[in-house]
């Protein structure tokens, strides 16, 4: 091939080749994945510290719905038989938030995993009315009414949920509302965890 | 066929010199920190020690906020980015260092909290081609530079491999319009 043919084709070859590689990049499941989310950050981490007040320190008391929401410290979080506990961030402004909902009362059926509630930049009065509307999954909620526990999470939306081990660790992580495909992931993975514990 | 491939090679070298610049330019520019366009959080989060706010403000230029389209937190009016810079000053005004605060971000919301990737095996190719594709433009320019005076005119069918001008006519006129460029 002489050097004027491969100046010509050269370059083509090189968009060509380029474009495929971009393709197989993009349309790769996994990498699209961790593209979208960071999921893989925290993994195995230990939970940040946190404690986050009860709705009563906001100081409007006789609402009945208050003890929906008694606080939440990162040490109040027990696993439960499964060695397992999830916690959720929620707020009751946050549509997505309902639309989990249920699925939150499903998996709060499964006694073995304790579900804790963090209420994120929420007040205790519409927190709490949130969640005798809609029934409240949670063994323990507090408030995070300046999102400074959500920080420590690495949150970047609501709602998310986290899965916590035994030893405090986030096994795994849910960014956006836990239904459908979601659901199914955390359950599936809730089983293999809690056969790994045994 | 001929004009086809000296003009092909015209719009191509034009094409690489253009993109070449605009690679350079981007990156003096970028290489320049952007002052952060107006101060977004409340005037009594600021820090009363005026070294410490402006490390908090530097700090803020360099970390990405995570529900933004590639702005800092320091230029963000978003209630996470807010958050973030009131974490950033409270950690300052504890006596926290820089990297502390920095480290701490990165573990919680990983690499992507920086506005500037860091240097890891998975980004060397993306620091890395500019330096590359500047430097390959400069070799081919290079290649193709004016030959300077009383140097024997390198031609294209030198680089061919061909015996003499004589059998390809076409080939005077390539060189021609390629070095009227």
């Amino acid at each position: 091939m002489n050097h004027r043919r491969l100046m010509v084709w050269l370059p083509l070859a090189l968009a060509v080749l380029l474009a495929a590689g971009f393709t197989v990049a993009l349309t790769k499941p996994q990498n699209n994945l961790a593209i979208m989310t960071n999921q893989a950050v925290l993994l195995d981490l230990p939970i940040p510290p946190f404690a986050l007040a009860e709705a009563a320190a906001e100081g409007v008391d006789g609402s009945p719905h208050y003890d929906q929401i008694r606080g939440l410290a990162d040490g109040d979080l027990v696993a439960g038989s499964s060695g397992l506990a999830l916690v959720n961030f929620f707020a009751s402004w946050c549509a997505p938030c309902r639309i989990e909902h249920p699925f939150l009362m499903r998996l709060a059926r499964d006694a073995s995993v304790p579900l804790y509630g963090i209420a994120y930049r929420d007040t205790g009065i519409k927190a709490a009315a949130y969640l005798v509307d809609a029934g409240n999954p949670f063994a323990q909620v507090g408030l995070d009414p300046d999102g400074d526990a959500a920080l420590g999470f690495g949150i970047t939306g609501m709602p998310e949920t986290f899965l916590i081990d035994a030893d405090g660790r986030i096994r795994f992580r849910v960014q956006g509302p836990v239904s459908g495909p979601q659901f199914d992931q955390l359950v599936t993975i809730i089983d293999q965890l809690r056969q790994e514990a045994g | 066929m001929h004009h086809v491939s000296s003009l092909y090679r015209l719009l191509t070298s034009g094409l690489m010199i253009a993109m070449a610049s605009a690679l350079i330019i981007t990156m003096v520019v970028t290489a320049a920190p952007t002052p952060s366009m107006a101060a977004t959080i409340a005037p009594e989060d600021v820090l009363a020690d005026p070294t410490h706010e402006a490390r908090a403000q530097a700090l803020s230029e360099r970390l990405r906020c995570v529900v933004c389209a590639n702005q800092s937190i320091a230029d963000s009016e978003a209630t996470l980015a807010l958050d973030m810079q009131r974490l950033v000053r409270r950690r300052i005004a504890a006596g926290d260092s820089d990297q502390q605060i920095l480290d701490d971000l990165i573990a919680r919301y990983g690499d992507r909290i920086l506005l500037n990737p860091p240097i890891t095996t998975r980004t060397y190719l993306l620091w890395g081609l500019p330096v590359v594709f500047v430097l390959l433009v400069l070799a081919v320019l290079w290649a193709r530079r004016q030959p300077v005076a009383g140097q024997a005119p390198l031609t294209p069918l030198a680089i061919d491999g061909w015996d003499s001008q004589a059998q390809h006519p076409d080939a005077a006129q390539a060189q021609d319009q390629g070095r009227d460029t």
